[in-house]
């Protein structure tokens, strides 16, 4: 287990999201999915991305690579400014294959009709310039990194294992070479065993290969005991962005807290109970209008400050969050009551956000 | 594992389940056993029938005039003595031949820019739809009429038209079916790879649309073989005394007084060879799952796929 | 403020300490009973569920657990008596509420269905009618099992959306399943599997495809109306973790057999079964920063697989030679507490196990 890069701070970022707003939907249905996502990604780094759905964070992915455009501020990667490339000069920063996206669902990411070879391959043969020789090399040494067998090379998806499949995915996005890794729930859909498997293989990943992986979750599980680093994503906004390990030992917004509380856990000892955590009829109501912070109508600790969205503030180091109430809030949830009385959840579950 | 055994990994077509159009899987359909004699039947006397003719199907008897069925005329014969079966044998060639024809038109002019359309463009899309909505506004044997009068009478000229007025077919069902192919996530992927239009085209997208156009084909097949027979029937591109189905069909029409079984015979035919087309395409249809839109869902709920099921649909959180 | 009902709140984080509600009906029954159950699959030819045996007692909480094709989701849908077609019972009794249904008729379930036993399952959306609104759809079960008239089942139903949870019932009743959030309809399941007073519920990985705030809500409303309504819960999960959460009793599944079942508490603290300690060991454990993955070597046998001794051998740590003859029967190691290992009664067992 390697501790956090130590080269981290001296070294540029490599990828870099400025003041990126994505809107999607056209004139009056136009819906805004991420405001103001502002982060930074340095090599070597194992970042876990969390957000529930309507959090925005597979759309956050999407603009990244490219297949959604911002509507406001810029995706710069290894210097260049990828949110404005268009036509051939896109194509080609894509085929440089320094930035690779692992997709969520491997039975649709992943064409039924090919073998796991032309799979793998692929992005070799659209680069073009490789010979043969090499692109088998490459494949093979592609599948070897994921822990997956030769004998798989004919099979096609729908004849391997969920698990397999998953590899697979990875297995393409490595064989091109990437410095940044992309990964959108790559072990949601598997089992305990499968999935702490696969959370090795990234975490070597990064470790053999020094590789940037960013992990795209809805819950913390999905990233426990591999990353460096977690943001926080609620409802479109970064709301806390920190090293895991002050984060979870002390987490400075509600939401995250929330998390941390709702993850199961065969170990009962949680220091705040999700319940102390969650709005119920008795708590004011938190303040309307569009500008207020984004989890206010969830919040338990919401006042009239939160009429206006906190800016993501330092807490100390790279460690950064959003809320007015930082410090005074882990006090009065010790205070609420730990556990239920009747059922009571009066989250407005609001409509669900328009799917990109 | 040796570079060579990759390659040819990679380059093998998959036999996935809803891979290629399979020959032999469709066989399994006893229609489509029954169908494919039929069509081969036919085939054979498009090529050899007027060989294979007992008689000359030109040979006019003025003493055997509207015989019904006998040991020297199967069929009979018709009003000028001349052997029913023998024409039918001979007119195959024309009829079929002329109907392949124009389906090979409607076929181009239809599936190319049907497959282009989805890549090329918001606004090749929308004229191409708007020339399809204005060709299926025309009515076919009209038009044919028409170019006819235009060109001349010529049966070859006659189907030009109606391959032209195919291609909307063709351009539709081939659009429908790329468009859904194009959307899919590995396509998305073929592109983050830095994949031209081109390249996911080849590679993706046209292996997934033969099998629709196949069941198209058929069909369309069908339908220009019914327009050849309406056009012999009323006269255009026929030069006497050259049989057709259809010529056939329409001077037994006229002398139905003197042999009423008459006209069932060509009547029988070109319908069994519609039919028979018609039953191809579903059975492709049936077999290849052209035009179905589950991309995902397992073949049989067992109990392995319904644990890859739940498998799968876990990596679909909601809220 | 707690909320009325005079049940005193669970001490913080003791959930597996959870009173088991008023307990059992004075000379009450067990309402589900499996003895010695087989399922076999592909019309016949693997045995999938091989000998299972458990009882579920009326108020308690039972969890079923084991990874995907150990089958403990065929034995749920024996118990409810949908098995998927090529499926079938092959040996055993399943008693419910002490009535012999094994061999039940499609019109013997029917009366046994919604009224005697409720369920929900993982994808809510694809159970409900996408075309009319989930009020309707809930009346229109009210109507029929409880011969309700439309105002008195509307009003019913009003009261069930409100008993599950939800904000506005009024208003959810006339919203139609696009308009509500996963969460949301999960709830409307809930509130359709309970409304005919169901003496058992079972919920087949009802949590799984939810985000991990709206789990952690779900599970606790299931603990809450199981505590109201005296009603039994089975429920089936590959995650421990979730298991553990509300679950006061244990069965854990390993290629068609029951490797392990106690009470929950037995089960976390002192497994006695090497496939139990391995599921504990990659349990999610709520600790989120950098530690050490375990994972389980090997895989599962295939289904139906026919293989003389225990079925765990192979995989097992601890396997020792008489581990593979003969079949491995239950030995009962502690109160309620049995395991299927030749090996639970030795004392060097148990160091070996703890060394690992």
């Amino acid at each position: 287990m390697t501790a956090a890069p130590a080269t981290a701070a001296a070294s540029e970022p490599l990828l870099e999201i400025e003041s990126v707003d994505v809107a999607l939907g056209r004139g009056w249905r136009a819906a805004t999915i991420l405001r103001g996502i502002d982060l930074r990604i340095w090599p070597g780094e194992l970042v876990g991305l969390v957000g529930e759905t309507g959090s925005g964070k597979t759309t956050l992915a999407r603009t990244v690579t490219g297949l959604i455009r911002p509507s406001r501020g810029r995706v710069v990667f290894g210097g260049t400014v990828i949110s404005a490339l268009r036509g051939g000069a896109r194509r080609a920063e894509r085929r440089r294959g320094h930035l690779q996206l692992v997709f969520q669902d491997p039975l649709r990411s992943l064409d039924p009709d090919m073998t796991v070879a032309g799979i793998v391959a692929e992005g070799l043969k659209i680069r073009g310039g490789l010979g043969q020789e090499e692109i088998s090399r490459r494949v093979l040494a592609a599948l070897e990194k994921v822990g997956l067998d030769a004998t798989l090379l004919s099979r096609t998806p729908g004849q391997i294992s969920g698990g397999q499949r998953q590899r697979v995915s990875i297995a393409r996005a490595l064989a091109a070479g990437p410095r940044l890794l992309l990964c959108d729930e790559p072990v949601s859909a598997l089992d305990a065993s499968n999935r702490n498997h696969v959370l090795r293989l990234l975490a070597e990943l990064r470790d053999s290969l020094g590789l940037s992986i960013v992990i795209i979750s809805h819950d913390l599980s999905s990233l426990a005991g591999i990353a460096d680093r977690v943001i926080v994503l609620y409802r479109g906004r970064i709301v806390e962005d920190g090293p895991v390990g002050q984060v979870f030992a002390a987490p400075r917004h509600p939401y995250t807290a929330l998390l941390m509380a709702s993850a199961p856990s065969v170990q009962h000892d949680r220091p705040l109970t999700a319940h102390q955590l969650r709005r119920t009829r008795a708590d004011p109501e938190p303040p309307p209008g569009p500008d207020a912070c984004v989890f206010a109508p969830r919040c338990p600790f919401a006042i009239d400050a939160c009429a206006t969205q906190p800016a993501l503030e330092p807490v100390s180091g790279r460690w950064v969050a959003a809320c007015h109430r930082r410090d005074d809030w882990p006090g009065l949830a010790r205070d609420r009551a730990p556990a239920p009385g009747r059922p009571d959840s009066d989250h407005p579950e609001a409509v669900p956000p328009p799917a990109p | 594992m040796s570079s060579g055994a990759v390659q040819a990994a990679a380059g093998r077509p998959a036999r996935g389940r809803r891979s290629l159009i399979g020959p032999r899987s469709v066989l399994r359909l006893p229609s489509a056993r029954v169908a494919i004699a039929v069509l081969i039947g036919i085939g054979i006397l498009t090529v050899f029938g007027a060989t294979l003719a007992p008689q000359n199907p030109l040979t006019i008897n003025a003493n055997a005039l509207f015989q019904g069925p006998s040991s020297h005329h199967l069929l009979g014969t018709d009003y000028l003595g001349r052997d029913v079966l023998s024409r039918l044998m001979a007119g195959t060639r024309l009829s079929v031949l002329t109907a392949l024809e124009a389906v090979g038109i409607g076929l181009v002019l239809g599936t190319v820019p049907g497959v282009a359309t989805v890549f090329l463009g918001r606004w090749f899309d929308f004229t191409a739809n708007r020339v399809t909505d204005a060709l299926m506004t025309l009515p076919s044997i009209f038009f044919a009429v028409a170019v006819t009068a235009a060109l001349g009478n010529g049966l070859v000229q006659a189907m030009v038209p109606i391959g032209i007025l195919l291609a909307p077919f063709f351009f539709r069902v081939t659009r429908a079916a790329t468009l859904e192919h194009a959307r899919a996530q590995y396509v998305e992927a073929a592109e983050l790879l830095g994949a031209s239009k081109l390249h996911v085209v080849r590679v993706h997208v046209l292996r997934k649309v033969l099998p629709t156009i196949a069941v198209t084909t058929a069909s369309m097949t069908a339908a220009a073989l019914l327009s050849v027979s309406f056009l012999t029937f009323l006269g255009i591109g026929v030069q006497p005394p050259a049989p057709t189905w259809g010529g056939v069909l329409s001077s037994d029409l006229d002398y139905l007084a003197q042999a009423p079984w008459a006209p069932f015979i060509p009547g029988a035919l070109i319908a069994v060879t519609v039919g028979a087309l018609n039953a191809l395409a579903d059975a492709f249809r049936d077999r290849s799952g052209a035009g179905t839109l589950l991309l995902t869902a397992p073949a049989a709920v067992t109990p392995e796929t319904l644990e890859r099921v739940d498998d799968d649909r876990r990596s679909q959180p909601a809220a | 403020m707690i909320d009325d009902l005079s049940l005193p709140p669970d001490i913080a984080g003791r959930t597996v300490d959870a009173k088991p509600g008023p307990g059992p009906a004075p000379g009450g029954g067990e309402v589900l009973r499996l003895d010695d159950l087989r399922v076999s699959v592909h019309d016949g030819a693997a045995l999938a569920v091989r000998g299972v045996s458990l009882s579920v007692r009326p108020g308690e909480i039972v969890g079923l657990v084991g990874e995907s094709g150990s089958g403990k989701t065929l034995t749920c849908r024996a118990a409810l008596g949908v098995l998927p077609p090529g499926c079938a019972v092959d040996d055993g009794t399943i008693t419910f509420a002490g009535v012999d249904v094994t061999n039940l008729s499609r019109r013997g379930w029917e009366s046994v269905h919604g009224s005697q036993i409720g369920a929900v399952f993982q994808d809510p959306a694809s159970y409900l009618n996408p075309s009319i609104t989930v009020g309707s759809q809930l009346a229109e079960v009210l109507r029929v099992k409880r011969g309700l008239r439309r105002r008195a089942a509307q009003a019913r139903a009003i009261e069930l959306f409100e008993a599950v949870g939800l904000h506005q019932p009024d208003r959810v009743f006339h919203q139609i399943p696009a308009e509500l959030s996963g969460g949301m309809l999960q709830r409307v399941m809930i509130a359709i599997a309970i409304s005919c007073d169901p003496q058992l519920l079972i919920a087949d990985e009802a949590t799984t495809a939810l985000d991990v705030t709206i789990q952690a809500e779900v599970l606790e409303l299931v603990r809450q109306l199981r505590d109201q309504r005296d009603m039994a819960v089975l429920l089936v999960s590959h995650d421990l973790a979730v298991i553990t959460e509300i679950c006061q009793r244990i069965v854990v599944f390993y290629a068609g057999e029951i490797v392990e079942s106690g009470p929950a508490r037995e089960i976390i603290e002192r497994p006695r079964h090497p496939y139990t300690q391995a599921l504990l060991r990659v349990a999610s454990v709520g600790d989120f920063r950098r530690r050490e993955l375990e994972v389980i070597a090997g895989q599962p046998p295939e289904v139906g697989a026919e293989i003389s001794g225990c079925r765990f051998a192979e995989r097992c740590p601890v396997a020792a030679a008489g581990c593979r003859d003969g079949s491995i029967a239950p030995v009962t190691v502690g109160d309620q507490h049995q395991v299927r290992c030749v090996r639970a009664h030795e004392a060097r067992y148990a160091g070996e196990l703890a060394a690992r």
